[in-house]
């Protein structure tokens, strides 16, 4: 039976391209390689449960194309949302629609990395690939993530037990895990410190101090920082400094608690001193497939990673102001067009309530918990699996994930540029 | 009893939602609360019980289960019914707080289980 070899997987940010598909007479038989998620991913792609509808009834293509290019046309505030496991390609159609509408586009990357990304702009990002961190990295700090839940071939394949060319294996590098529970990835590590919620940033303010070498109050000495003793931070922070080639993986434990952008901007710039010592790089542990291709999409064409509106002919950038969250907490939108994103499963109940009271546009391979709320649904081949495209892994590479069957539905791209073209060919009569 | 709520993901949850969202077997996978052994006895809940969990921004009610969790911390997988909790302000950066929600939790006899989005 022929067998596909390297295949992308396009369930995580981890975006492992080592899988073995086989494939017969145009269906997917054995996926072998990928974790359970990637995996079950895969064959739940080949069968695309979406059906062509508006307002519930079945409909066909163009009759879909035609309402949704009539529904976002039409309102006045729309918002082009999601984007983050769809191709490179389609997030390019999606940031030229809301160009065209004169809308707002915004990616689950606001709530999600967002407050990261933020940081970045203040602070820089020290960074390297997986590639290096599998060759090289000693030092492997998890802070706020769970990889071995949330991308479960990260530790394999990439970090704390990959066997790379400089450092062998899970002998040579050293794993600490900072977490707010004995996660998963907590217990495979060497050393687990367990932080009380919402304290990080006081954390990082003691280890910075610690590791440019300045005294520390004696009521922190005595009671430790964000409920961990003191002795810890300290060995830490000798660690961090006297490792050949230290990483620091962030994840959403840092991003959704208190501090948000803050906690990160400090954490980016203990990472950048330390590089006056030794090696020291960042990481985003992203979650979605091409969440990072949205961002990387987004400014290059606008200049701006997310929460981009066009309102006034020219991209604006507005985190806080054209945020998803934001913007339909406040009930400023009346129009949706949803692409890859399931926001009735993802967003605040409050958030929802507002989708419920306008037109939603859903593009999506799957009927998912926000498709009983939207107008109109069309389906799409999905991507890495019907469809091919580019995605950007965690780190900031592009792979091109190919298609593994064919698939009688049109891509995300295609739809969303034919849903433009329609739009310029009413607004050009 | 009042406490801190974490959102998080979970392997069940990940694995659900890509069998699809709405299969019974998703809103089971995120429709429960972790809570340490301490906590349960300070609330005289048995593990499998219904409790009533809210917030400002809402409330469920959902069975508990032990979780290897501090005192005073309680864990939900993110998902529509710990959604209903999480307060849809972001303090201007666009990210509302999915971890770190202060919340009360008591038990909740004869409740019945969101399975879904809720109220």
């Amino acid at each position: 039976m022929p067998v596909i070899e390297s295949v992308v997987c396009t369930f995580c940010g981890s975006l492992c391209d080592d899988l073995r598909v086989t494939v017969e007479q145009n269906r997917v038989l054995k996926v072998g390689g990928a974790c359970a998620l990637g995996r079950q991913k895969v064959f739940h792609d080949c069968e695309p449960t979406a059906v062509w509808s508006v307002e519930g009834m079945v409909v066909d293509m163009g009759t879909a194309m035609e309402e949704a290019a009539r529904v976002l046309s039409s309102a006045r505030f729309p918002l082009v949302y999601g984007l983050s496991t769809v191709s490179t390609e389609a997030q390019r159609e999606a940031v030229a629609l809301a160009e065209l509408l004169g809308g707002t586009v915004d990616t689950t990357s606001s709530h999600c990395h967002g407050p990261s990304t933020m940081a970045r702009q203040q602070a820089g990002l020290p960074t390297c690939t997986l590639g290096e961190v599998r060759n090289r990295a000693d030092l492997i700090i998890f802070w706020g993530c769970n990889p071995m839940e949330s991308s479960p071939r990260h530790l394999a394949r990439y970090s704390a037990m990959a066997k790379g060319s400089a450092v062998t294996g899970r002998g040579q590098r050293r794993v600490v895990v900072v977490d707010v529970r004995p996660t998963p990835t907590a217990k495979a590590a060497d050393e687990f410190i367990q932080i009380d919620a919402g304290r990080d940033y006081e954390a990082f303010t003691l280890l910075r101090s610690l590791i440019q070498g300045k005294a520390v109050p004696e009521d922190v000495t005595t009671t430790g920082s964000a409920g961990v003793p003191f002795e810890r931070w300290a060995r830490l922070a000798a660690l961090m400094k006297g490792c050949r080639y230290g990483v620091a993986f962030f994840g959403m434990g840092l991003t959704m608690s208190g501090g948000r952008e803050a906690n990160l901007e400090l954490l980016l710039t203990t990472v950048a001193e330390l590089n006056a010592f030794t090696r020291f790089y960042a990481i985003p542990m992203r979650g979605h497939s091409n969440v990072a291709g949205s961002e990387n999409v987004l400014a290059w064409l606008t200049g701006y990673p997310f929460a981009v509106n066009f309102s006034r002919g020219y991209p604006r950038y507005g985190p806080g102001e054209f945020t998803v969250v934001d913007l339909l907490e406040r009930g400023d939108v009346d129009a949706c067009l949803v692409v890859g994103a399931d926001p009735a499963a993802h967003l605040p109940r409050r958030c929802v309530k507002h989708l419920e009271s306008i037109p939603v546009v859903l593009v999506d391979p799957h009927v998912t918990l926000t498709t009983p709320l939207a107008r109109v649904t069309i389906p799409v081949a999905a991507g890495g699996v019907g469809a091919e495209g580019t995605f950007y892994r965690m780190d900031n590479v592009p792979l091109r994930a190919a298609a593994l069957v064919e698939s009688r539905l049109p891509t995300d791209e295609e739809v969303i540029r034919t849903i433009r073209e329609r739009i310029t060919r009413a607004q050009d009569r | 009893m009042p406490g801190i709520l974490v959102t998080v993901r979970s392997l069940d949850q990940g694995i659900q939602s890509v069998k699809g969202k709405v299969n019974p077997g998703y809103a089971c996978a995120t429709g429960g609360i972790w809570i340490s052994q301490g906590d349960l006895a300070v609330i005289d809940a048995a593990p499998g019980s219904m409790v009533r969990v809210w917030s400002t921004a809402g409330e469920v009610n959902v069975p508990c289960q032990v979780g290897d969790l501090p005192q005073g911390l309680f864990c939900m997988p993110m998902g529509p019914t710990s959604n209903t909790l999480v307060p849809a302000a972001t303090e201007g950066t666009g990210m509302p707080s999915f971890k770190g929600i202060k919340v009360t939790v008591e038990p909740s006899p004869g409740g019945e289980a969101e399975g879904s989005a809720g109220n």
